[in-house]
């Protein structure tokens, strides 16, 4: 199923008001920016982790961090973007757990069925073009089968754009081979949505 | 299908919506937070924390990211400082040369 938000939410709190509120204590603002950004958190989560259970952990955990040391957070980056390297810090250390135990793969099914797509801010254009949505929706269920060493650089370039540097680092693979992978694995992608 | 640039732009902005609550389930993990939960702030978090909150490390950061922008963007500022000197030399040197005739004429005259 596939749900299309045509755009933010129209009463959405600005997160820096809302940062600097929960900075103080205030409750309710950390409760809007939990609603603001747990499905994000999630999501990027269930993209690394490809476990929902997992990756509703990782979001409980990301968020309990972030109340805990909110208070000392300087804004000199923005609160998506803080937030965003905490949830992949926090997924690449529990996939260094779990690649001594065990490599998860979720069915090319379970996407769709099991979980509901959400376009957040799709292109007015595209909206009416279901062929768009469905070749999206095939990218996204082409990058969760993918295997990890293709999968984790090709997330951290092309969905949360980081650096090659950066991803060298936090998978502590050449910047060479970084690039050979997301190359191959953009190229997996591609045959994958041919067929 | 060259366009999966495309529509990998597009996938950055897709959610998933988990099949539970999970805004409450969040809220309710966070309301009743204890001491154990200090925990979770070991050594790495804490890196992770000093460096995010760090100016100095993350226009750094910053600069190794784009290192080629800043290369570039340092010769191109050089390249400038040095055209600007060799304009201004040129200048001064055509200077130098119609004030010498006048004064040797002067001597002539003399």
């Amino acid at each position: 199923m596939v749900k299309v938000n045509k755009g933010n939410r129209p009463r959405e709190v600005d997160e820096r008001i809302l940062v600097e509120k929960a900075k103080k204590g205030d409750k309710a603002a950390f409760e809007e920016l939990v609603r603001q950004f747990s499905k994000y958190v999630y999501t990027t989560a269930f993209f690394i982790l490809r476990d929902a259970h997992d990756a509703e952990d990782v979001s409980q955990e990301v968020f309990v961090k972030v109340y805990l040391s909110i208070g000392g957070f300087r804004g000199l980056s923005s609160f998506k973007t803080w937030i965003r390297k905490l949830t992949v810090n926090t997924c690449i250390d529990k996939l260094r757990i779990y690649s001594k135990t065990k490599d998860r793969k979720v069915s090319l099914e379970k996407i769709t069925e099991e979980y509901e797509v959400v376009f957040n801010k799709f292109n007015q254009s595209l909206e009416n073009s279901y062929f768009n949505k469905e070749t999206v929706k095939d990218v996204l269920k082409g990058i969760v089968n993918l295997d990890e060493n293709y999968r984790i650089p090709l997330i951290l370039r092309d969905l949360q754009d980081y650096s090659y540097r950066e991803i060298s680092e936090l998978t502590g693979k050449p910047i060479g081979t970084v690039k050979t992978n997301i190359h191959r694995a953009r190229k997996m992608i591609k045959e994958k949505i041919k067929r | 299908m060259s366009n999966i640039g495309k529509y990998l732009k597009i996938a950055r902005d897709v959610l998933i919506k988990p099949s539970d609550n999970i805004e409450q389930k969040i809220i309710d993990r966070i309301s009743n937070i204890d001491k154990n939960d200090e925990g979770l702030l070991d050594e790495k978090f804490l890196d992770f924390f000093r460096k995010s909150n760090s100016r100095f490390y993350l226009v750094f950061e910053k600069f190794k990211n784009n290192q080629g922008f800043f290369v570039t963007l340092a010769v191109t500022i050089i390249f400038i400082i040095v055209i600007i000197f060799l304009v201004k030399k040129t200048s001064n040197g055509e200077e130098k040369g119609e004030r010498t005739p006048g004064l040797s004429s002067s001597k002539k005259k003399a």
